[in-house]
């Protein structure tokens, strides 16, 4: 027997912080997953407000609310450029129980329309928690480019004002921007290619990319992208073949990810030692998963790589971290 | 064979004055500390990471040895069982810390600390004593900006501090039949470790003997320079490197330093980790080449074609026995001297054995026939061999 819109409002609020965490693991779990598979990207989730649950049960007029209103929880992946939407999609498949994907971004016979390029992944959540009907818990996801994020987010705020339908001129002129979208994300994506033909140039990139991607799953906390940029000219003259050293990089800090998440808490960026002293300042930085790497497995490498390069210091503070003498 | 010392955490410690013991007198009674240090996160870290590096810059396998009757094995067992706690066990500590010093022991604390050690209960200490320093603060006075500079002499584990000594034992080597751990002492720079520390104090000896310890690093070098190393000229290198460290005068053998002197920048970290895989410390240990000293004497070439050549360490050093690459998997290895004797070789003319039997050295000082007058240009075959200037899997 379907709830009622009374009644799902009421399980909702009550099962909603059941729902958030649920969500919050769920996020956890494919950050995890899709830097494993190197894939750079920013995981963000969160549970339907109640309000906006209730306000969406009313306007829809839905029979079964509780059912039928699916993104109460929802989770949004966003992607640098359009050529990383698959891989991703595909972690998502990979990592989850699909139940539909929605995918229209290339739909037959629609080249005289702009529109959102949605991809849409309806899908269990992880975890054991169920609804009281025992029901597992199910989240939308969204999967974007960074552009087409900029887009929707802006459009959604112009565009679904409830019981307001928005001037034509004001809709036609967002639908009109589609096409810068399609456009920007066209020229990210040659430029990558352009840029993979010249490994030369994007091998720090790239490497520090999947660094920052692997550091995201410990801590949010801003760094210095510059002092990223010196230190990695230094590692990078200690890796072989960066083709491989992705896979390296994740299997080691999958192998050493409570060491490495107390390493952060004991000497990176919310410590004393950071804030306070000023020390250990490379354990606030993503590179450092590349320097305990090195350490643990080529540390007079880098160390005769380090020399007269980069202060002494800042290697031995991170060598004491990961608890081996120079 | 540890690597590291990550998995190292500090929880909780307590420090006791041990005061000196003066000449022909009694030990003074001790004032001991009744609970626990305060410290905030930031010591604690901080201590730990000094540890840390200690250990595995300067750490030494010891073992418990029931004849130096130090009453420290069976306080540490206690502790490690949960019978005694932190309180009491670094009190039991202290009395035989007071007890096992002499006249000419300084002054100190002894820090005695709760940890963890790849999530096992350890437990830490550590004989340290107070330092001097100076601490400069920027201010202003009357308008003018300056330093406020202070004196201290009650300072521990400064950044470059030697003075103290530190002794770590955890549950994995607590056995029925001993207890096991790592000593370390900055002030005697590794090479050993001070006695009264060791023997008197943790009732321990070092677990490998030096002469066992030596042995293992000359027979693992070399087998890394036959399995590791291709080019002839490096192995050639690299094996005189090690026959003249181990015939140096130095009373330690410090790998580090070998590898960091001795060997190109690509091989360093293969080899470190070799030494580890073979059970063989890379930091330093007292050297004794008691049971290598008869090969320390000439070195061995084998080629592929059967034909091998020994000759004394100061013919290759001089350059008239010299190993030439020539980069196609072949070597010439060219004797430059006078000829002294020929005869029929009958004694150096064994048949090469086959691969997969033991090979039979000839002893130091058998005699081969028209060595000295040999120039070889032969294959050398190293099938599992890589070329010496090819980045080894372990750099990746």
């Amino acid at each position: 027997m379907p709830l009622t819109t009374e009644e799902a409002f009421r399980r909702y609020r009550e099962e909603r912080p059941r729902i958030q965490a649920a969500a919050e693991a769920t996020g956890a779990h494919l950050r995890q997953r899709t830097a494993v598979k190197g894939i750079t990207c920013q995981i963000s989730s969160r549970a339907k407000e109640v309000s906006s649950f209730n306000t969406k049960a009313y306007r829809k007029k839905y029979a079964d609310p509780w059912t039928q209103i699916t993104d109460k929880a929802g989770l949004r992946l966003v992607v640098p450029h359009r050529s990383l939407l698959d891989p991703a999609l595909d972690v998502i498949k990979e990592s989850l129980d699909i139940v539909e994907v929605q995918d229209d971004r290339e739909t037959q016979d629609d080249e005289y329309h702009l529109r959102y390029p949605r991809l849409h992944v309806q899908a269990v959540m992880v975890g054991p928690l169920e609804d009281p009907d025992g029901v597992p818990y199910q989240c939308e996801i969204q999967l974007r480019t960074e552009a087409v994020d900029l887009w929707s987010r802006m459009s959604h705020r112009l565009l679904y004002k409830p019981g307001v339908t928005p001037p034509p001129d004001v809709s036609r002129s967002l639908y009109r921007l589609i096409a810068l979208v399609e456009l920007y994300d066209l020229e990210v994506e040659r430029g990558v290619e352009a840029m993979s033909h010249h490994p030369e140039l994007a091998r720090s990139n790239l490497i520090l990319d999947l660094a920052e991607q692997i550091y995201r799953t410990f801590t949010d906390h801003p760094y210095s992208r510059d002092l990223s940029r010196d230190i990695l000219d230094i590692l990078v003259q200690t890796i072989d073949d960066e083709e491989t050293y992705g896979e390296r990089l994740t299997e080691f800090t999958e192998r050493h990810r409570k060491r490495i998440q107390q390493a952060y808490a004991d000497y990176g960026p919310t410590s004393d030692h950071f804030l306070k002293h000023g020390r250990y300042m490379l354990a606030s930085q993503p590179e450092s998963l590349i320097i305990f790497e090195r350490l643990a497995h080529a540390r007079f490498r880098l160390k005769s790589a380090w020399e007269d390069q980069l202060p002494h210091t800042m290697l031995t503070d991170m060598a004491h971290i990961w608890g081996i003498a120079l | 064979m540890r690597s590291d010392f990550g998995d190292f955490v500090v929880k909780q410690a307590i420090v006791h004055v041990i005061p000196q013991r003066p000449r022909g007198e009694d030990p003074p009674a001790l004032q001991l500390s009744q609970t626990a240090c305060r410290f905030d996160d930031a010591v604690r870290t901080a201590l730990q990471a000094k540890l840390r590096e200690v250990l595995d810059r300067l750490g030494r396998e010891v073992v418990e040895d029931p004849e130096l009757k130090s009453v420290l094995p069976d306080a540490v067992r206690a502790y490690l069982a949960g019978e005694l706690d932190l309180v009491a066990v670094s009190g039991e500590l202290a009395h035989a810390l007071r007890d096992s010093q002499n006249g000419s022991s300084s002054a100190g604390l002894l820090l005695v600390a709760a940890a963890r050690l790849d999530h096992q209960h350890a437990l830490l200490m550590v004989k340290l004593e107070q330092e001097t320093g100076m601490q400069a603060n920027e201010i202003v006075t009357d308008g003018l900006r300056t330093f406020d500079v202070q004196y201290f002499a009650n300072l521990l584990f400064t950044e470059k501090s030697k003075v103290y000594k530190v002794a770590l034992f955890s549950e994995e080597g607590n056995t029925e039949q001993t207890l096991q751990g790592w000593a370390a002492d900055p002030q005697k720079s590794g090479k050993d470790v001070a006695r009264f520390f060791l023997e008197k104090f943790l009732g321990c000896r070092h677990q490998d003997h030096p002469r066992e310890l030596t042995r293992r690093f000359h027979d693992t070098a070399m087998d890394w320079v036959n399995s590791r190393v291709t080019d002839s000229e490096v192995r050639m290198d690299y094996v005189m490197a090690v026959m003249v460290e181990l015939q140096s005068s130095a009373g330690t053998l410090d790998p580090v330093a070998f590898l960091e002197t001795h060997l190109r920048e690509p091989h360093r970290d293969d080899f470190a980790n070799f030494l580890m895989e073979n059970d063989v410390p890379i930091r330093a240990f007292d050297k004794d080449t008691d049971l290598v000293e008869g090969r320390l004497q000439k070195v061995r070439v084998d080629l592929a074609n059967g034909a091998f050549l020994v000759a004394p360490l100061e013919a290759v050093q001089d350059g008239t026995v010299a190993v030439e690459d020539l980069g196609d998997g072949r070597t010439t290895v060219t004797v430059t001297s006078t000829l002294t004797k020929t005869s029929s070789g009958a004694a150096a003319g064994r048949p090469t054995k086959p691969q997969d039997q033991a090979e039979e050295r000839p002893s130091q000082t058998e005699m081969i026939p028209g060595l000295e007058s040999v120039a070889l240009t032969v294959p050398a075959r190293m099938p599992h061999a890589r070329s010496g200037d090819e980045p080894l899997p372990a750099q990746t």
